[in-house]
């Protein structure tokens, strides 16, 4: 067995990470956006059907056979996926734009590029819409980079152009049986006739479209369709056309860096949305989830019109000093924490 | 019959892909943006021992290979099978000729292989790194020639050809790196 005590990263790669958080702090210090901080342990999380949140206990088990399934689940919390639902409380009690650096955690998500406890950046800008967002990601990140040296060129396009380049086909219109043929043989046929529209589509543009990006250049995809943003606002396009939402991601080094989006300030559309994925979930097997009740009372008192955005630190370092993997930049990666 | 979950899937497991078993050599964990996450797998067909690349979504499960790798005692061929023995329990084992494959060069008796079992039939033979064997064929050893760095081939005993130096002589034992097929050194008789 390894000697697991070092760190894993370097220390040249830690004292990078350090003076690119300093240097986070300084540009939204200099936008005026505050800091916050929210709880990692919620009594409330995500529904998304492909994101699983990981359970504690936060007192000792209760073992009395008096207690009922209702305490043992008010014993229950869960682990932040992202900070994403208190961050929007403290908007609706009108904080104004906020930023935070914080720990985001995820069931099953290990490998190269996972660690099941990640570093997040996220942060909301009260009267932005999501391309003007998407210009502030491109500002902050070609300037931490342009501290390090490196220049980063950006480049823009819609998801459906990202589908259009590489595979030729509308991603919004086309048929279901067109977009499977496009899986390749590596998936078996039973699989591929099984899976969903959005599922296929994530696939295609996991396995064919990103890695046509530029590693050395910023790429954000904008407009993806509806369907895969549910707390995005619906992007108004005219009637017959398909749906979609104002929501972008972004790309570098091989990676998908962040999402952002415009963000779903009316809470029936929100309530609806979140029952959806509340029956996707069940469709697939996964075990029931309630919607955060204090989420849809903050957005009834109201929600200021404003865009957020999510990026992986360790990715973003990663992406920076060209590690290979992200035990590269995290001084104690899962495997030795 | 057990499953593993792609949540288990690491290098070295042991699955059933259309009806061979295969090892995995290289597991990769692929998500995009939140949605579905797809585990892309490079594979070892044990049987053929061609590499596969296979796409699972993440959370499918995939039946488990009942393989595993024993140390058995060569001991001898009857012209169709290679028989082996598990030294501890001499319980015996029979390998054809795709099992044993271009190990049957290297097969020494008494010799300890590696034996992969599959539901408990060998699947693959593989020999020790080294094994001395017998010259049994070679032109004419020039003696005291050690320096002039000149090859030759040379049949031994298994009917293995490799490539010796000059001063090798029939009936002399030769140390093999059965890996590269290559000649290591004489072994002094003892």
């Amino acid at each position: 067995m390894t000697d697991f005590w070092p760190p894993s990263a370097s220390l040249d790669a830690l004292r990078v990470r350090a003076g690119i958080t300093r240097q986070i702090r300084e540009f939204f210090d200099s936008l005026d956006v505050m800091e916050v901080d929210t709880p990692l342990l919620c009594q409330y999380t995500t529904l998304d059907p492909h994101l699983d949140s990981i359970q504690v206990h936060y007192q000792h088990q209760l073992v009395s056979p008096l207690s009922t399934p209702a305490e043992d689940d008010q014993n229950l919390r869960f682990l932040q996926t992202s900070p994403e639902f208190a961050m929007k409380r403290l908007l609706a009690a009108g904080s104004g734009s906020i930023y935070q650096l914080t720990k985001a955690f995820r069931l099953g998500e290990v490998g190269r590029h996972h660690n099941p406890e990640f570093g997040i950046l996220e942060w909301y800008q009260v009267g932005l819409e999501y391309r003007q967002l998407m210009e502030e990601v491109a500002a902050l990140v070609t300037q931490l980079f342009a501290s390090q040296g490196k220049s980063l060129e950006v480049e823009t396009l819609s998801y459906q152009a990202a589908f259009e380049n590489t595979l030729g086909l509308n991603p919004h219109i086309c048929s279901d049986e067109l977009l499977k043929e496009r899986v390749g043989p590596e998936l078996g046929a039973e699989v591929v006739a099984a899976m969903g529209r959005d599922e296929v589509l994530d696939y295609l543009f996991a396995f064919q479209l990103e890695p046509t990006f530029q590693p050395d250049q910023l790429t954000f995809v904008y407009d993806y369709p509806l369907s895969q943003s549910p707390l995005a606002k619906q992007k108004i396009t005219a009637p017959g056309a398909p749906l979609l939402a104002e929501r972008f991601e972004v790309f570098v080094a091989g990676m998908e860096l962040g999402n952002g989006y415009s963000e779903l300030t009316d809470w029936q559309v929100q309530q609806q949305r979140f029952q959806v994925l509340q029956q996707q979930r069940q469709a697939l097997g996964k075990s029931p989830l309630s919607i955060d009740p204090q989420l849809i009372s903050a957005l009834k008192h109201g929600l200021p019109d404003c865009a957020g955005v999510a990026l992986g630190m360790d990715r973003l370092m990663m992406a920076m000093t060209g590690g290979e993997q992200i035990s590269d930049v995290i001084a104690f990666p899962f495997q030795r924490a | 019959m057990a499953n593993y979950s792609t949540s288990e899937f690491r290098a070295g497991l042991k699955l059933i892909l259309d009806g061979d078993p295969c090892a995995i050599v290289e597991n990769e964990f692929v998500k995009p943006g939140k949605g579905q996450a797809f585990n892309r797998v490079r594979l070892r067909n044990l049987k053929t021992d061609r590499i596969w690349e296979r796409t699972f979504k993440s959370g499918e499960s995939i039946e488990a290979a009942d393989v595993l790798d024993v140390d058995m005692q060569y001991l001898y061929n009857d012209g169709e099978f290679w028989h082996f023995m598990l030294p501890d329990t001499f319980e015996q084992h029979e390998a054809g000729e795709s099992a044993v494959g271009s190990a049957k060069l290297w097969l020494k008796e008494e010799d300890t292989c590696t034996v992969t079992l599959w539901n408990g039939s060998p699947l693959t033979v593989v020999p020790p790194n080294f094994v001395e064997l017998e010259v049994t064929d070679t032109d004419p050893g020039l003696k005291g020639d050690t320096a002039s760095g000149g090859i030759k081939p040379a049949t031994l005993s298994t009917g293995a050809v490799v490539r010796v130096p000059l001063f090798i002589c029939i009936g002399e034992m030769l140390k093999i790196d059965t890996r590269t097929g290559e000649y290591v050194s004489r072994v002094k008789s003892k």
